[in-house]
């Protein structure tokens, strides 16, 4: 979130709600949500359509649903809340609580950071990715991610050759 | 991948301008084409996690394992494998995870012991042919320092990868401490230097170097060294700090500074067989800290049936040999100091550097030994203690057998605690902390 806070509105503006100026994000599945123009901003990508002048209409994203975008701006909600106010350890709890989600709302939360350019929510949900992958085996990986084996056996056989320790 | 990404984000940029201006999405042929992509994939039914994940997304989940979370990763799926194994992750792989503590290198049984501290087990890797001939003398950034007593020749390996990187051979072929400037990945050759360090000198090597260039003689041999602020730092058992100056003119430049008086309580009791003081230099967030470690071996005995006539080193005072053995035990001291580098007074000469007690390492760990040390931040690393120094130790004294140990020292009241289950059968070697890295 480093990257973003310098050009965050002051803690000010972004608190007193019913003055600041409020923006129209619209899912892909036609759901409009209105939300503080600051809490939009945590977004790299709507940031620089703001600045482009795209700031008075509707913001249509076309890959995100609405259930997707509703958990986004939650997570840009509450770090507006936490740049003003810098807990450190209120905004790890709260992260991890937001966080543990399954792996299919994991997925689009990641695809929605990346394309949204949130850095902070795509920090998070790679970490989690990392995290849920830490000491597991290639074959409980598979599991928990619902992902068919598609190495071939010779290739496998290859990597298990190359580095026999690491599955044991 | 990334072009999809950029040309994903001109399309939508492209949708909301023609927005903008009342035109239908739909009449531009290629959102159309990106829906009927969309459409597709979900006949499919084709899990994203191994089909839609963008590269640089699976870069970034990689950048944050370690070595061995890595290697299962790309063993996972064809889409994870191709993008591992094409992205260069030498620099962040071997600057993730936390060290792991090479317990033995074993030329019978031609494996590696390694305890991982993350995973709290150990692990046994092949060794490679030519590590077989050669001792291991240190390790930097993931590589041991490894030269052949006999003749000489000297390779820096990559334990996990069996990657070999050829060096100049040493003479005397021996060293006990190396230290890389940075990781030897391909893009950054040009500045890669190897620093090494035996008893009577400090030298220094680039890659393709058909020598090793002393850097320094030493009235006194050096004890560690570590590169700070793009400066090499060295200090020798007569508590001197050298301060080097390697990059840039070919020649290097050096520079002497005070060090503090070693303050001591319990001050040794000057056994020069069964204590030892070691000077150790690490840069925690940018700063220098001077480490002095007491060590003290009070050998006392235990009674062993088994064996009969051995010769007793304990303290007691006898010399005739008896059926006791040698029970060693090990007292610990650290006193830490850290340079105040905002106060130097009047720069030049010895006398510009103070140097202040450090109580305590805040959230940070220590790892000292015969790696390049190094520290890390508790908040980063699930399981490590903070305030601590994760230490080893190889006592080679006349007196008695080699002597190994590895410990957690806390700093806050002076606890020593193991820091793996050590098994005296198997665990033999010198123990070694390096940090995994998957680099070449």
């Amino acid at each position: 979130m480093a990257s973003s806070s310098s050009s965050l509105p002051s803690p000010s503006s972004s608190s007193s709600s019913s003055s600041s100026k409020k923006l129209v994000l619209r899912s892909s599945d036609e759901k409009h949500f209105e939300v503080d123009e600051a809490v939009a901003l945590q977004s790299e990508m709507i940031k620089q359509m703001v600045e482009d002048g795209f700031g008075g209409d509707v913001i249509p994203l076309l890959n995100v649903s609405s259930n997707i975008l509703s958990k986004v701006i939650d997570y840009c909600k509450k770090h507006v809340d936490f740049d003003s106010k810098k807990k450190m350890d209120d905004r790890r709890r709260w992260d991890a609580e937001y966080i543990d989600v399954g792996v299919d709302e994991l997925y689009h939360l990641i695809m929605a950071a990346n394309y949204r350019n949130i850095k902070g929510l795509l920090d998070l949900t790679c970490q989690k990715v990392a995290d849920t992958i830490k000491g597991k085996k290639p074959k409980q990986i598979r599991i928990i991610f619902n992902i068919k084996n598609d190495v071939t056996p010779e290739g496998e056989q290859k990597i298990r050759k190359e580095h026999s320790w690491a599955f044991e | 991948m990334r072009d999809h990404k950029e040309l994903g984000f001109t399309m939508v940029f492209i949708s909301v301008l023609l927005q903008y201006l009342g035109v239908s999405c739909s009449s531009f042929g290629l959102l159309e084409d990106l829906e009927k992509k969309t459409i597709k994939n979900e006949k499919n039914k084709t899990n994203p996690w191994c089909s839609e994940l963008p590269d640089d997304i699976i870069e970034l989940i990689l950048r944050r394992l370690d070595v061995l979370d890595y290697i299962r990763f790309y063993s996972v799926c064809k889409l994870w494998r191709s993008v591992a194994v094409g992205m260069d992750l030498g620099y962040s792989l071997c600057c993730r995870g936390l060290p792991w503590l090479m317990f033995t290198c074993d030329a019978k049984t031609q494996t590696y012991g390694f305890f991982s501290l993350s995973e709290s087990r150990k692990y046994y890797i092949p060794l490679p042919t030519a590590g077989g001939l050669a001792h291991c003398c240190g390790s930097s950034q993931g590589w041991l320092l490894m030269c052949n007593s006999a003749s000489g020749g000297c390779f820096l390996l990559n334990p996990f990868s069996g990657a070999e990187i050829k060096l100049p051979r040493l003479s005397p072929p021996l060293a006990y401490k190396v230290i890389l400037s940075n990781p030897p990945v391909s893009d950054n050759t040009n500045d890669f230097m190897v620093v090494a360090m035996n008893a009577t000198h400090l030298v220094f090597c680039r890659l393709g170097d058909l020598k090793w260039t002393l850097l320094h003689q030493p009235e006194s041999s050096y004890s560690d060294a570590i590169y700070h602020k793009g400066k090499l730092y060295a200090v020798n058992r007569k508590d001197e700090l050298w301060v080097f100056q390697l990059q840039g003119p070919r020649s290097p430049s050096a520079r002497k500074l005070k060090i503090p008086p070693v303050d001591l309580d319990p001050r040794p009791l000057g056994r020069s067989d069964t204590e030892m003081m070691t000077r150790y230099l690490v840069e925690p967030k940018e700063k220098l800290l001077l480490v002095y470690g007491f060590f003290h071996l009070i050998r006392t005995h235990g009674y062993d049936s088994t064996q009969t006539h051995r010769p007793c080193y304990c303290d007691c005072g006898c010399d005739s040999p008896h059926n006791f053995i040698f029970q060693p035990q090990l007292c610990v001291k650290f006193k830490i100091y850290v340079l105040d580098e905002d106060n130097i007074s009047s720069g030049s000469g010895e006398g510009g550097y103070q140097w202040n007690v450090q109580e305590s390492l805040g959230n940070q760990a220590l790892f000292l030994g015969r790696n390049t040390s190094k520290s890390l931040s508790a908040t980063e690393f699930l399981g490590l203690k903070e305030n601590c120094i994760y230490f080893t130790l190889n006592f080679y004294k006349k007196s008695f057998d080699e002597f190994h140990y590895s410990g957690i020292y806390h700093v806050e009241n002076g606890m020593v605690e193991s820091c793996f289950p050590f098994d005296p059968d198997t665990d033999m070697g010198p123990p070694i902390w390096i940090t995994p890295s998957n680099s070449i």
